[in-house]
């Protein structure tokens, strides 16, 4: 069983201490195959930039990639993140970027300080491919930011979205937008997130991924 | 990070018909599509005795972008007081499709002194306008762990509930306005809670009878609201 660290924000060496891997897959979700998907991960150049906000639920969430559409929670869970971002490339083509991101996490057993908001910049911009039919040109962006706890502590971090992917509209619905985010602590984000301190990701339960073409100068 | 691979751009493969007819498409669709996109969020306002106050407030330029405006904790007397309020908004004006995201989220709420509370309030409104047509929704919104007049709601709560507040007036939950004519233009404002704050004045019995009194609006709250709108 696949299994991933949670994102545990603790200051100097309580954090090394209070960083735990568990396993976190929801019982209630069926297992689904994680095998590699190389087609999903090669990257490339980008030529579109990308605008989004909404919210995603657990369950949902599952390493390589794979979301499982389950709605949005009950009312009486915290068990979910809220987002908005707009991101692209330098120029097209170019894999730096540009852009910002805002990312609330509500869980508060996720963090021990009772979930956070990342306030990230851009600062690469690459192509991935939807592992859902037609494979359509999903957005991966990354940068550094910095996390404010619900304890006030604010830390340094570093942050993938591992894939936005607009599937159409609308963005909410079975098969439609989903998105993962990776937040690292200590370095960039590893390939597929495997120093990840935080992951998560799904279908969207509330709002939209667009991607749009970049056009006009250095398209 | 995997190795950056290029490849030829996705229109190289296709037809020159293909092309030229899409050229045709293209030229249509720009008219159609490149509208304005609107876009706001605020995490409460508070309207008594002509004071308002209204915090955290994002706005999105009408050529698109993104805004976002947080506060760690609001307080407005008994009215409302809140931790963690977070306004979003972002969209983009596009050839293709245009569309605008606005969400507004609020932890430790508490309305009334505690006439209405939640652990979390959602507030999210998403439009967009494509050649196909305009929609928007409010899917995303909700409350965590939701207590009206000491109730403990555990149902998701449906669009435009109104709730009777005994001496105080009404809230209306979920609150949902829907605009534009679904072609073009749509939008959308939700917010989550809204109370209207009456007073009765007049009315009162005497030896001949009882004669109703006025119920006079005298103020409103609003906590977690979100607005998206795309078209012109």
């Amino acid at each position: 069983m696949m299994q991933r660290k949670h994102f545990i924000l603790v200051p100097g060496l309580l954090a090394a201490a209070t960083i735990v891997a568990v396993a976190c897959r929801d019982f209630a979700t069926p297992a689904r195959s994680v095998a590699p998907r190389p087609d999903f991960w090669e990257v490339f150049a980008a030529c579109f930039r990308m605008t989004g906000g909404g919210r995603i639920d657990k369950p949902g969430a599952n390493m390589g990639g794979a979301e499982t559409p389950t709605g949005k929670n009950t009312p009486d869970s915290r068990d979910f993140a809220t987002f908005g971002f707009q991101a692209r490339p330098t120029g097209c083509h170019q894999t730096t970027g540009s852009g910002h991101i805002t990312w609330v996490e509500h869980n508060t057993a996720m963090a021990v300080a009772g979930g956070f908001v990342l306030h990230g910049d851009v600062d690469t911009f690459e192509e991935v491919e939807s592992e859902y039919p037609p494979h359509r040109p999903c957005g991966r962006f990354s940068g550094q930011g910095s996390a404010k706890r619900r304890d006030g502590v604010t830390e340094h971090v570093f942050f993938e979205v591992h894939h936005a992917c607009d599937e159409g509209e609308p963005g909410v619905g079975l098969g439609h937008d989903h998105i993962r985010m990776l937040i690292c602590r200590t370095s960039r984000c590893e390939a597929e997130g495997g120093n990840a301190d935080y992951d998560r990701a799904g279908f969207l339960t509330g709002g939209n991924l667009q991607y749009h073409k970049l056009t006009g100068p250095g398209a | 990070m995997a190795a950056i691979t290029s490849r030829a751009p996705r229109w190289l493969s296709r037809g020159v018909a293909l092309g030229l007819a899409s050229a045709f498409t293209l030229l249509a669709t720009r008219a159609d599509a490149q509208t304005g996109v609107g876009g706001s969020a605020f995490g409460a306002l508070v309207n008594t005795a002509g004071v308002v106050q209204q915090t955290p407030v994002a706005m999105l330029p009408t050529s698109g972008g993104m805004d976002e405006q947080s506060l760690d904790a609001f307080g407005a007397s008994n009215a409302v007081s809140s931790e963690w309020l977070t306004a979003l908004t972002t969209g983009a004006v596009d050839d293709a499709v245009s569309s605008s995201q606005s969400s507004s989220d609020l932890q430790q709420v508490s309305v009334l002194g505690g006439l209405i509370s939640a652990d979390i309030v959602t507030a999210m409104a998403a439009s967009y306008v494509s050649p196909g047509g305009a929609a928007s929704d409010a899917a995303g919104s909700g409350f965590t762990n939701l207590v009206v007049n000491g109730v403990l709601v555990t149902t998701d709560v449906a669009p435009n509930t109104r709730v009777d507040l005994p001496g105080v007036g009404y809230a209306v939950l979920n609150e949902q306005t829907l605009s534009g004519d679904g072609v073009t233009t749509s939008g959308i404002t939700v917010n989550m809670i809204h109370v209207v704050l009456q007073t009765l004045t007049g009315g009162g019995c005497t030896i001949v009878g009882c004669l109703p009194g006025t119920l006079t609006t005298t103020g409103e709250i609003i906590v977690g609201s979100a607005n998206s709108s795309v078209g012109s």
